[in-house]
């Protein structure tokens, strides 16, 4: 019990400085207050989950009140626009987990550091269009930004030619990218149902991801 | 939410990466995923750190070369390298 306390308060350092970050990515879609708020009520529950012998508690944390955060927010946000942007953010912080450590690439050039970084960038680049190109419940999902026609048009075209994509997806890729974006369905209890790792599931979420943003790349 | 960056290398790097989705999402989309980007580059830690360790060396209009305290040339030299030449007439390093 103890060590639950001292975790809590080791952990409100955490839930500060994750939810200034995201705050600072999901702009005028929530307040910083409010996600400082869900972090502190999802830390008590972390500190109990937490297992000293697979890391620090503070990066343990961090980790763990991202996605509790993002899965909280979601749930509040119905607005199709905030929708789409929220699935954005949470698509290209997917993407980030799965970048390998550049500090363990001593021997690599500055070409290949920019190759890596070009590919980071592509991989956020299709993370976030995905993501603007989703909204939970709809199957013509374009955002309520306003816009011309055409733009409109566009939008709903481009929305269209990802679903289409993915139904060509890999089974288990597309039923990730469906309930997580489409349904709304927190990662974790996806990947339970398909009975594979969150490891596995996010790599398969970057090669889904790959794919839908090479269709909305080539989308005519 | 960072602004698109007062640095043309960071900026062309963003630029090429939102430039296959013009035309595809609206012009409103595309200003945000550009805001997004640089957040990610300078906010994120991987990302920061590819960012330094790819950016071109630079030196200032003079030539004059980065040397270590020890008087080792930290420039790597012309040809295996991009090399940028910032035109600040201030000494780099």
């Amino acid at each position: 019990m103890l060590a639950e306390v001292d975790r809590v308060r080791e952990g409100m350092a955490v839930v500060d400085a994750v939810a200034y970050r995201l705050a600072r990515r999901l702009g005028p879609l929530v307040e910083l207050e409010e996600l400082r708020g869900i972090g502190r009520l999802a830390l008590l529950r972390i500190a109990q989950t937490y297992d000293p012998a697979r890391s620090t508690f503070a990066a343990y944390a961090a980790y763990k009140l991202k996605w509790a955060i993002f899965d909280e927010i979601r749930r509040m946000t119905h607005a199709r626009s905030a929708v789409a942007r929220l699935n954005a953010v949470m698509a290209s912080e997917r993407h980030l987990e799965q970048v390998p450590d550049p500090n363990e690439a001593v021997e690599l050039s500055a070409e290949g550091f920019q190759s890596r970084l070009t590919s980071l960038l592509e991989g956020q680049a299709a993370s976030l269009a995905m993501g603007l190109s989703t909204c939970r419940g709809d199957a013509m999902c374009a955002t309520d930004d306003s816009g011309s026609p055409e733009e409109a048009t566009a939008r709903a075209e481009v929305a269209a030619s990802v679903r289409g994509a993915l139904s060509d997806l890999p089974e288990r890729e597309r039923v990730l990218v469906e309930r997580h974006y489409y349904g709304g369905e927190a990662f974790d209890v996806i990947a339970e149902d398909l009975g594979i790792s969150k490891s596995w599931a996010s790599r398969l979420h970057d090669r889904a991801i790959a794919t839908l943003g090479k269709t909305l790349r080539e989308h005519a | 939410m960072a602004d698109t960056p007062d640095d043309l290398w960071l900026t062309a790097q963003i630029d090429a990466a939102v430039a296959p989705y013009e035309g595809r999402l609206s012009a409103a989309e595309i200003a945000w995923m550009r805001q997004q980007l640089a957040e990610v580059l300078i906010a994120d830690s991987t990302a920061s750190t590819l960012v330094r360790r790819a950016r071109p060396v630079t030196v200032d209009e003079s030539g004059e070369v980065r040397r270590d305290p020890a008087g080792k040339v930290l420039q790597t030299p012309v040809g295996s390298n991009v090399v940028s030449i910032r035109r600040t007439g201030k000494k780099v390093g």
